[in-house]
C-alpha cells in the first residue's frame, strides 16, 4: 500500500517536472521561433502564397482582403452597399451613403491591424519583423505568448496573444485612449482554428469591452481567390441605387426589408432631399408601386407626426422616417396584409410613389 | 531503489530543475511563484465575505457569467481569487451553465456556483419538472450539486411561497444533496426583500444595486442581511452606458469605481459584474477591497451627470401605479437597455415578446404621460417607451 502510494507520488512529481520543463521550454522560445511556429500553424508560406485574395462575411459585413494587405469592408444586403471601408497602407477611408471621410483614432488602428491579420490568414505573417515578445502570460491553465508592435500606432496599443501549445492567435486586444482622452479597450477572443476551404482559421470570435458585455461574430461564406475587378481595392463606391424626384413623385430603390409578426418594413434610398423635391407633406396620400404591385400609403414627415401607437397597431400603410432614426425613409405595413408586396421584394428593386391627394 | 532513495532522487531532481529556472512552474496556478519569463501582473481578490449565514465565504468581487465565449476566462477569474460564479439555465441560450461547468472543472469544490431557473409560480408547474430541470443543469455544470439554486427574476414572492410544487421541489433537491441553499433574483427588491423577511425560503438573494438606484432598498438589504440572508448585487454598472466622456480617473476607471461604490455598502456580501474576457477579470478584480476615494466618486458623479435623466431606475416603480394602461414601464425600459446597451438584441426581443400584450406601451402615444409626471428623475418616459417598442419589435 505504502509502496503503491509512493509510486503514485513519484509519478505525480515526474509529471509536474515534465510540465515544468515544458513550461521552461515555452518560456525560453525566441520570438523568431514563435513567429515561425505561428506561420506553420496557418499552413506556412506556401499556403500564404496560394491565397491572393480572401473574402468572408461577418454578420452584415462582407470583408475582402488582398495578399498585399488591402482590406475592403462592405456593409449592406448584397448587392446593396450602404457603407464601404477601405484600408490601403496608411490610409483608412469610409464612404457612408456617398459621404466619404478619413477614419482616424482607435478605429484606424483596429482596421489596419485586422487588414494585416486577415491578409496573413489569421497568422502574424504580415507583422514579420514588427513585433516584440513581451513574455508568456498565464490565464489560469492557459499560457499565451504576448506580442506587441515595436512601433506604436496612434493612441491605442495592440496586444497579440498566441496559444503556447499550438501558436495560434487566441486573443487580440486594443487598449489605449481615444483622441478625446477617454479609455478605449476592445478584446477579441478567438475560437479554436478549424479547417475550412483549405484554410485553417478561427470561424468565430467574441468582441467585448470592459464595462459592457460582448458580441459573438461568426465567419460565413469564406472564399479565396474570387475574381475581383482590377480596381476593386482602389474604389470606395457604395451601391444604394438611384433616386429621381420631382413634384408629387419619387422613384427609388429598396435597400433592405424586414418582415416580422408586427408587419413589414421596407428601407428605401429616399432622403429628406427627395422628400423636399417631391414637396410631400404629412398626411399626403401616396400610390406606392413595386413591380406592378401597389398600395396606398400615408406620408409622415417626422416621427412626432405619427399617429398614436394604438391606432397604428390597428393597421397602417405609410411612408415615414426610419423607425430607429437616421436620415432615411421606410415604407411600413403594420398589422395589414402585405404578402403581395412581400413576395416581390428584393434589394435594389425599383419602387415609386405618386401623390394622390393631400 | 527503496522508497526513501527514490524520494531522495526525486528531491534532488526537483532541486536541479529549480536550478535550471523552472521553479515557478512547479507552482503552476499559483501566481505568487511564476516561471521565469512569464508575465505576472494578474490582480488578486483581496477580500472575502461570509455569504449570509450559509457558512460559505465568497470573494467581494465575483463573476456574472451571462455573456461568455471562452470558458477559461472563468478559470482565470478563479486563479485571480474569484470564488463565486453566477449563471442561469437560460443564459447564452442554454449554453451558459455548460461554459461554467467546463471553465471550473477541476476546481468545483473550491468555488460557489449559483444557477437560476425561471419559474412562474402563478401558472401550473410540477415538482418533477422543476427537479428534472435542475438535474439537467447539474449535468451541464458537470457537478453533483449546486451551491445556490435561485428562482430567476421574481417580482413578487407571494405566489412562489404559496406554490407547494415549487417549494416541494426545492426541498427535495436539498434533501437529495443536489442543492445546498435556495434564493431568488429580483428587479423589484422593494417588494421582494420585504417579503423575504417573513420566509425561510431564501438563504441568498440577488438584487439590482448600483450608484444610480438602490438607496431606497438599503434598509431592506440591511434587514435581510441581519436575518442571515446572503446578499449579492447585480447590474452594478447602472446601464453599461458606453461612449460617455471623461470616465477615466487617476488610478481607476468607471467600472472599478462602480464596483467600489457597491462594495462600500457592508450589507452586500458580493457583486457579480459580467466577466466576458480576461480583461474584464483583471479590470474588475483590481477593484477588490479598494475603498471609495475622491477619484472614484468623481467618476461616478460624472456618469450620473451624463445619464441622470435617461437611465431608468428599474427598481424605482413610481410610474407603475399612475399608468392608466398598466404598462410594465420598468420592464420595457429594461429590455430596451438589454437591446441598446448590452447588445443582447435577440434576447431582449424575446423577453419583450413574452410580456403580456396588455402591458406593452401600445396606448402611450395618445396618453397624457402620467409616467413622466411621476418619474422622480425627469425621464421622457413616454417617448422612451415608444422608442423601446419600436426597437424591440422591429
Amino acid at each position: 500500500m505504502v509502496r503503491t502510494s509512493g509510486r503514485r507520488s513519484a509519478a505525480g512529481v515526474i509529471l509536474i517536472l515534465a510540465s515544468a520543463l515544458l513550461a521552461s521550454a515555452q518560456a525560453s522560445l525566441s520570438l523568431k521561433e514563435i513567429f515561425r511556429k505561428n506561420l506553420e500553424a496557418s499552413g506556412g508560406k506556401a499556403k500564404l502564397g496560394q491565397v491572393k485574395e480572401l473574402s468572408f462575411k461577418t454578420g452584415g459585413m462582407r470583408n475582402f482582403v488582398s495578399a498585399a494587405g488591402d482590406l475592403k469592408i462592405l456593409v449592406g444586403k448584397d448587392p446593396v452597399i450602404t457603407e464601404a471601408v477601405l484600408v490601403r497602407g496608411e490610409k483608412v477611408q469610409r464612404n457612408s451613403l456617398n459621404v466619404t471621410s478619413d477614419v482616424t483614432g482607435p478605429q484606424k488602428t483596429v482596421y489596419q491591424t485586422l487588414a494585416k491579420l486577415y491578409a496573413g490568414l489569421f497568422s502574424l505573417a504580415k507583422f514579420e519583423g514588427q513585433l516584440n515578445l513581451e513574455g508568456l502570460k498565464s490565464f489560469g491553465p492557459a499560457k499565451l505568448y504576448h506580442l506587441t508592435p515595436k512601433a506604436k500606432s496612434g493612441t491605442v496599443g495592440v496586444h497579440f496573444y498566441l496559444n503556447a501549445d499550438d501558436f495560434r492567435l487566441k486573443r487580440l486586444v486594443f487598449r489605449g485612449t481615444t483622441p478625446e482622452g477617454d479609455k478605449y479597450e476592445v478584446n477579441y477572443d478567438f475560437a479554436p482554428f478549424e479547417e475550412t476551404e483549405g484554410l485553417t482559421i478561427p470561424l468565430a470570435w467574441f468582441a467585448s469591452q470592459v464595462g459592457t458585455r460582448g458580441n459573438m461574430t461568426e465567419v460565413t461564406e469564406l472564399k479565396t481567390n474570387q475574381p475581383l475587378a482590377k480596381d476593386f481595392f482602389a474604389s470606395l463606391e457604395v451601391n444604394v441605387g438611384k433616386t429621381e424626384s420631382g413634384p408629387g413623385e419619387m422613384k427609388g430603390n429598396v435597400l433592405d426589408f424586414n418582415s416580422s409578426p408586427y408587419g413589414l418594413t421596407i428601407v428605401t434610398n429616399w432622403t429628406k432631399e427627395d422628400i423636399e423635391k417631391a414637396g410631400l407633406k404629412t398626411g399626403d396620400k401616396l400610390a406606392f408601386d413595386l413591380d406592378g404591385t401597389g398600395a396606398e400609403l400615408i406620408f409622415y414627415a417626422s416621427p412626432g407626426e405619427l399617429p398614436p401607437q394604438n391606432d397604428l397597431s390597428k393597421g397602417a400603410r405609410m411612408l415615414a422616417p426610419m423607425p430607429r432614426g437616421g436620415e432615411g425613409f421606410a415604407v411600413q405595413f403594420i398589422a395589414v396584409d402585405s404578402s403581395a408586396v412581400n413576395a416581390k421584394l428584393k434589394t435594389l428593386a425599383p419602387i415609386s410613389v405618386k401623390k394622390i391627394s393631400s | 531503489m527503496s522508497g526513501l532513495k527514490r524520494r531522495q532522487f526525486i528531491t534532488s531532481l526537483a532541486s536541479g530543475a529549480i536550478g535550471l529556472g523552472v521553479a515557478g512552474k512547479l507552482g503552476a496556478g499559483t501566481p505568487e511563484s511564476p516561471a521565469a519569463g512569464q508575465e505576472t501582473n494578474a490582480p488578486k481578490v483581496k477580500k472575502y465575505n461570509e455569504l449570509g449565514k450559509t457558512g460559505l465565504k465568497v470573494s467581494d468581487v465575483s463573476c456574472g457569467a451571462i455573456s461568455l465565449f471562452e470558458p477559461n476566462v472563468l478559470r482565470y477569474a478563479y486563479e485571480c481569487g474569484v470564488t463565486y460564479f453566477d449563471t442561469a439555465e437560460s443564459y447564452l441560450r442554454m449554453k451558459g451553465e455548460a461554459y461554467v461547468g467546463q471553465g471550473l472543472k477541476g476546481v468545483r469544490d473550491k468555488v460557489v456556483i449559483t444557477t437560476k431557473h425561471g419559474l412562474n409560480p402563478s401558472q401550473k408547474i410540477e415538482k418533477a419538472a422543476i427537479i428534472k430541470r435542475m438535474e439537467d443543469s447539474l449535468k451541464r455544470l458537470q457537478s453533483d450539486y449546486v451551491d445556490i439554486a435561485m428562482v430567476h427574476n421574481i417580482g413578487d414572492l407571494t405566489p412562489l411561497l404559496k406554490n407547494e410544487e415549487v417549494l416541494g421541489a426545492y426541498d427535495q433537491l436539498k434533501k437529495d444533496g443536489k442543492v445546498r441553499f435556495t434564493g431568488f433574483s429580483t428587479h423589484n427588491a422593494k417588494v421582494t426583500l420585504k417579503q423575504a423577511l417573513d420566509t425561510d425560503f431564501p438563504q441568498v438573494v440577488l438584487a439590482m444595486y448600483s450608484h444610480m438606484e438602490g438607496k431606497e432598498i438599503e434598509p431592506l438589504v440591511k434587514a435581510v442581511r441581519a436575518k442571515g440572508i446572503g446578499t449579492v448585487a447585480m447590474k452594478i454598472f447602472a446601464g453599461n452606458q458606453k461612449n460617455l466622456k471623461g470616465l477615466v480617473g487617476p488610478g481607476t476607471s468607471y467600472p472599478q469605481a462602480a464596483i467600489r461604490w457597491v462594495l462600500s455598502n457592508p450589507d452586500f456580501d458580493t457583486c457579480i459584474p459580467t466577466m466576458s474576457s480576461y480583461s474584464h477579470v483583471e479590470e474588475y478584480v483590481a477593484a477588490s477591497n479598494r475603498p471609495l476615494d475622491r477619484a472614484a466618486l468623481g467618476l461616478i458623479a460624472r456618469y450620473q451627470e451624463q445619464v441622470h435623466n435617461t437611465y431608468c431606475r428599474v427598481s424605482c416603480t413610481e410610474c407603475l401605479s399612475v399608468c392608466p394602461n398598466n404598462v410594465a414601464v420598468n420592464d420595457v425600459l429594461r429590455y430596451a437597455m438589454y437591446f441598446e446597451n448590452y447588445h443582447m438584441e435577440k434576447q431582449a426581443m424575446d423577453y419583450y415578446a413574452e410580456l403580456e400584450p396588455g402591458r406593452k406601451p401600445v396606448g402611450c402615444e395618445s396618453c397624457a404621460g402620467h409616467c413622466e409626471s411621476a418619474c422622480p428623475y425627469g425621464l421622457k418616459v413616454r417617448t422612451r417607451l415608444l422608442h423601446s417598442h419600436d426597437i424591440l419589435t422591429a
